[in-house]
């Protein structure tokens, strides 16, 4: 596979001696900064609304977490290798077919190559994170899982890049969430990453991670925050209170107080549900957490049609 | 020809006129007022009883009766304008007020604007009306659209359209998934691609495969692909479907708002069904088209950048363009259009300029004069509107459909290539009044068939108006009017009796006062301006008299040279001694207003001959027809009472000396005739007197027209030499009511220096002129052998005797009698030859009465003709002489 690497665009925030500018809104936690280690946010963006939209939303969470931001465009190999095939035909929008062509299809990828970067250099413009852009050509998923290696968080759109825009969940956000890649942000074209955003805390390492980066994202605001403990019936109440206290004491050098709620088995059923009904409108939470045994992430990830971040 | 003394004898020659025939004066005293300031203003009309009747009726008749439109007529400055505008006022008062018209959009069709009804007063309000819904209609409608409510069930219509397609696309491609397809999303749409071990199959790969594979995959394709391709199709019909849920929704957001607003003036206007008709088109279209009713600044994106109509634009098709809404209480309407241009007459459409085309549209459309008038009476100057292109015809058309159609001469010229609105005619019920000359009517009447049948009434003022005690009054209260609308000084007795004096003057008649009320007012001013001059208050008799003078002087540049040219012998003229066969005619020249009396010297010799009287102005086309007629109406009186029984032996010739220019008329016909009797006779005529008259062929003297200028003219000339008491003029006695002398003359004539006589005859004329008797034919056929007649009598036998005399060897020479026709076979002696005598089409023509005073005011025109060739014979009325 041949990679179509071109020279990183460099977002004008970036500072000559190489270290980012600091956004006022932050927290300043470098705590938190440290033990997440997500200093490196990659994000896919393709030709379309949505991937414009993604574009923006992935560089505010790069903002917020000071992040750097690698963009990346896919020229997509499968279309040119359909492109060969005699009887290719594409089906427009008016519902014409067209015989698909090699010639008119590396045209059509350059195009869509050169609008990307004149997308990212246009909303770079307005940005105050470094930020790079590089363009490959290949399978989307595959470059997208094989660039997300170097990466501490992957940014991806709830659609696929490569079927329909408002497909349930896209083949590359589901290999993401299944593969081994690090931290995964979910996202809409519909929704920003907005308060209160919940987590899911059970005390485990991975619960404690997302914890963190829902601290990081919440900002300062008091109901910012919602703590989810899921427990059973053979879970204590002072286990229960416990973790709550370990959460707001998590969150105060944040200078935030997190509203903590037990969450029963029967809203873990229902999860997508629940976080609505208590009106929250992001979830971050650990990969590895017990709860996705009784509904998986996928499905979670696909019901829940707010931002969610995966972390591992 | 030689120079002698009058004979002494005076046989009973007409006395000279007593002074008081000579002007007619008001008497002050008689008016009954001091000054004018005491006097009423005058309302009605003096002396134009048959204008104003027929006025009237054509008012009376209604504008419901084809073709009873009025024709004013008369010369200019009589007031035409100002009597038809204040008497049509009147009966205006008295109608209804008309209806009111407006213009509306059509919705069915944009480029036919439809015209609405009514009553007055309410067009305007409608105006209003509409005005204020849609202003409210910008706000509320904008408010519903940006609703939460509404832009939640927007968003509720779209998303479950997406999420319809999206499980659609979803279910094709897990179906594609199961053949061994993946769908693809290519640049332009979407592409089914054939797997093999998850990636997508190269065509390397694809020819490797045997070929009931090869088959299979492509049998999947094509079937995949139609049904993409038909889920294609079917997502444009959802998204067709969107838009109109989308619009429905809104349909039914704003139809309770629209419907309520609509309703409220849907109550107002519950009596016009034509109203609430449109009423409901407007909110049938407003419900169609919300987005027309966007924010200002909201305006969409259009390709290229082109800009759209602003919101106002847009939305000027639901206003209300008020073509004519006088209101109510005023009465029917009185419209006189100053510049009756057609697109003033019959209104128009405007156009606007935007990116090179041009646009318009219904709120353009203006009414013009025709729809201002509607249901009263429109005044148009005839000159004007004739000399503006297009407008007759298109008023004809008005008139004649009775529909107000608004027409464009672009259109009709096809200049303009764009679509202009074509708006429904509006129902026309007006009375036109045409103000014009007689020249026109007379045109008109006789080469447009049209007019005859559109104009029945016509309206003709009198140039004059008669003079008696009661009319002195009545034109006293007149100048008072005048007076005081020109907020002027007031005119004491004497001087208004001085300003009807100079209406007597401009009238040309003793029985008469002129109806130029232009002329009345310039002369009321002038008098008020001398007036100020002195410092006075009250105009006086000596401000009348010295605006007239100082007029008299402004154009008295011609009257000086005439006078300093006969003072200087240039021009020869004697105004003592006798001559024979020379006597001084008069004549009178026109210069604009000015009508100048001059006196021209008349010479006739008189030869042995065939009977030819030559008129010398006619040989070298000088003379005008009337001229010539004059000549040749003398030559017969000659043979008929002179040689009644033998021809006419003579050759005489007639010229008027030092004439340079046309000349026409015949009133120097008796002149002439006194010329050539002196000529014949050798009497020598008296130069110190002036003739003036025309004769038919029995010697009776006719009137003459301009009596008045042409006796002052010659006075003018005896005035600058000294009068000595044998100065005077003889005229025809018929003028004796037309004269209207100057004060001077008048003076003169009372010192005994200046004499006026007025004659019946030719025989009485040159008696004054010779102081020789002229002599009564006697028992024998023979005058007094002393006489004039008898001298002349002998003088023409002696040249018949010599005639014979010498004609007789030739007649000896010739056997057949009829090589020379008998001298007295050739009727009329005169000189016209042949080809011009049988000319019929000038037998169609006949000059008004141009010398006659039996007619005076019948053309006003007519006397200018008199001596000067005026107007060309064939702007005159014919008259058809069966």
């Amino acid at each position: 596979m041949k990679a179509g690497e071109e020279d990183a665009a460099r977002s004008e925030t970036e500072q000559p001696d190489g270290h980012s500018r600091r956004n006022p809104h932050d927290s300043g936690d470098s705590r938190i900064e440290r033990n997440l280690r997500i200093e490196r946010i990659l994000v896919a963006l393709d030709v379309s609304e949505h991937g414009r939209a993604a574009l923006a939303a992935a560089a505010e969470l790069a903002s917020r977490l000071q992040a750097k931001l690698s963009v990346l465009h896919v020229e997509d190999a499968d279309l040119l290798k359909l492109a060969a095939l005699p009887f290719a035909r594409e089906i427009d929008a008016r519902a014409a077919a067209r015989r698909l062509e090699t010639a008119s299809m590396e045209r059509a990828l350059k195009a869509g190559a050169r609008r990307a970067a004149q997308t990212f250099e246009h909303a770079a413009a307005s940005w105050r994170v470094s930020a790079s852009f590089r363009i490959v050509r290949g399978r989307v998923t595959q470059e997208l899982l094989a660039a997300a290696q170097s990466a501490d968080l992957v940014f991806v759109g709830r659609a696929g890049a490569a079927c329909s825009r408002r497909s349930p969940l896209g083949r590359t956000a589901r290999s993401l969430l299944g593969s081994n890649s690090p931290a995964v942000a979910v996202f809409s074209d519909r929704h920003a990453l907005e308060r209160p955003i919940a987590t899911v805390f059970d005390g485990s390492e991975g619960s404690r991670r997302a914890l963190e980066l829902a601290i990081a994202l919440a900002g300062e605001d008091h109901h910012s925050l919602l703590v989810a403990i899921p427990h059973s019936p053979g879970t204590s109440s002072v286990r229960l209170e416990a973790l709550a206290q370990t959460a707001t004491q998590m969150a105060a050098p944040a200078a935030i107080r997190p509203r903590c709620v037990a969450l029963s088995p029967a809203s873990v059923e229902r999860l997508p549900e629940w976080l609505h009904e208590q009106g929250c409108r992001g979830l971050v939470v650990d990969r590895g957490a017990a709860l996705f045994a009784r509904r998986p992430l996928a499905a979670t990830v696909e019901a829940f049609d707010c931002p969610v971040i995966v972390v591992r | 020809m030689s120079s002698t003394s009058p004979t002494s004898s005076l046989p009973s020659p007409p006395r000279a006129l007593d002074v008081s025939a000579l002007a007619r004066r008001c008497d002050p005293s008689r008016l009954g007022f001091t000054t004018s300031a005491e006097l009423e203003p005058l309302t009605e009309v003096i002396g134009q009883a048959r204008a104003v009747e027929a006025l009237r009726f054509s008012a009376r008749i209604g504008a419901g009766v084809d073709g009873f439109n009025l024709f004013v007529m008369g010369p200019s400055g009589i007031g035409k304008r100002t009597t038809i505008l204040r008497l049509l006022g009147d009966e205006a008062a008295k109608l209804p007020a008309p209806p009111a018209w407006c213009y509306v959009h059509n919705f069915d069709a944009a480029h036919q604007p439809r015209a609405i009804c009514l009553p007055p007063g309410l067009a305007v309000e409608l105006q209003r009306d509409m005005r204020v819904l849609i202003d409210e209609l910008r706000a509320a409608i904008p408010a519903a659209l940006e609703s939460q409510e509404f832009q939640n069930r927007v968003g509720e219509i779209q998303e479950e359209l997406k999420e319809r397609q999206e499980t659609a696309l979803t279910a094709l491609a897990a179906e594609a998934e199961t053949q061994g397809l993946r769908l693809l999303r290519t640049p332009g749409g979407f592409a089914f691609a054939p797997v093999t071990n998850g990636e997508v199959i190269t065509p390397e790969q694809f020819n490797q495969l045997p070929e009931d594979e090869k088959k299979r995959i492509q049998d999947a394709l094509e079937s995949a692909q139609e049904k993409l391709a038909d889920l294609m199709r079917r997502v444009i019909g959802w998204a067709k479907e969107g838009r109109d849920r989308v619009k429905e929704a809104g349909r039914t957001l704003l139809q309770s708002a629209v419907g309520s607003l609509v309703d409220d003036l849907r109550r107002k206007y519950a009596d016009h069904a034509k109203i609430l008709a449109h009423f409901d088109a407007v909110a049938k279209d407003i419900l169609e088209h919300p987005e027309d009713f966007r924010r200002d600044g909201d305006t969409p994106p259009t390709p290229f950048e082109m800009p759209m109509p602003s919101a106002k634009q847009a939305l000027a098709r639901y206003q209300i363009n008020v073509v004519v809404d006088a209101g109510t209480g005023a009465g029917a309407p009185v419209v006189y259009e100053e510049h009756p241009t057609l697109a003033n007459v019959v209104g128009h459409t405007d156009y606007e300029s935007r990116f090179g085309a041009l646009t318009t549209d219904f709120t353009q459309i203006k009414g013009g004069a025709l729809h201002r008038a509607n249901g009263g009476f429109l005044v148009l100057d005839a000159r004007k509107l004739l000399m503006q292109p297009f407008v007759w015809e298109a008023l004809k058309r008005a008139i004649h459909s009775r529909e107000a159609r608004i027409e464009s001469v672009a259109q009709m010229l096809s200049i303009i290539s764009t679509v202009a609105p074509e708006p429904e005619p509006i129902p026309l019920s007006v009375k036109v009044v045409l103000v014009g000359d007689r020249t026109l009517y007379y045109l008109l009447h006789e080469l447009d068939p049209d007019f005859r049948q559109l104009f029945k009434v016509p309206a003709d003022f009198d140039d004059c108006v008669a003079r008696s005690d009661q009319s002195e009054v009545l034109y006293a209260r007149l100048v008072a009017t005048m007076a005081k609308s020109l907020q002027l000084r007031a005119f004491d007795a004497a001087a208004v009796a001085r300003v009807i004096d100079r209406a007597g003057r401009m009238a040309d008649d003793s029985l008469k006062l002129s109806a130029h009320m232009g002329a009345m007012v310039d002369l009321v001013r002038e008098a008020d301006d001398q007036a100020a001059q002195r410092g006075a208050t009250v105009v006086a008799v000596a401000d009348v008299e010295g605006a007239i003078e100082a007029r008299r002087r402004r154009s008295g540049r011609i009257r000086e040279l005439i006078l300093e040219q006969v003072s200087r012998g240039t021009v020869l003229i004697d105004t003592a001694g006798a001559v024979v066969g020379q006597v001084n005619g008069l004549s009178v020249l026109a210069f604009g207003e000015e009508m100048l009396g001059q006196p021209s010297r008349i010479t006739a010799t008189a030869r042995i001959g065939s009977g030819d009287v030559i008129d010398i102005e006619r040989e070298v086309r000088l003379g005008g027809p009337t001229h010539s007629k004059g000549v040749l109406i003398l030559s017969n009186f000659l043979a008929q009472r002179y040689a009644g029984h033998k021809p006419l032996a003579l050759s005489a010739s007639l010229v008027f000396e030092q004439s340079y220019g046309r000349i026409d008329g015949d009133s120097a016909s008796l002149g002439e005739l006194c010329a050539l009797l002196s000529a014949l006779s050798e009497a020598p005529i008296s130069q110190a007197r002036a003739v003036t008259g025309s004769v038919n062929q029995r010697g009776q003297v006719q009137a003459i027209g301009g009596v008045n200028e042409k006796i002052e003219g010659f006075f003018d000339v005896c005035k600058q030499r000294g009068l000595d008491g044998s100065h005077g003029v003889v005229i025809p006695v018929s003028n004796v009511e037309h004269l209207m002398l100057r004060d001077d003359v008048v003076d003169a004539a009372r010192a005994g220096r200046f004499s006026v006589w007025a004659v019946t005859s030719v025989d009485e004329a040159i008696t004054l002129l010779t102081d020789i008797e002229a002599g009564e034919v006697g028992a024998d056929g023979l005058y007094p052998a002393a006489s004039i007649n008898g001298r002349v009598q002998a003088r023409l036998d002696e040249l018949f005797e010599r005639r014979r005399a010498l004609s007789k060897p030739d007649a000896d020479r010739s056997s057949a009698p009829q090589a020379a026709p008998a001298p007295a076979e050739p009727a009329p002696p005169g000189t016209l030859p042949e080809p011009e005598r049988g000319n019929g089409a000038a037998a169609m023509i006949a000059a008004p009465a141009a010398d006659a005073h039996a007619a005076p005011a019948a053309v006003a025109s007519a006397r200018i003709s008199n001596d000067t060739e005026a107007f060309p014979p064939n702007l005159v009325p014919r008259i058809d002489r069966a």
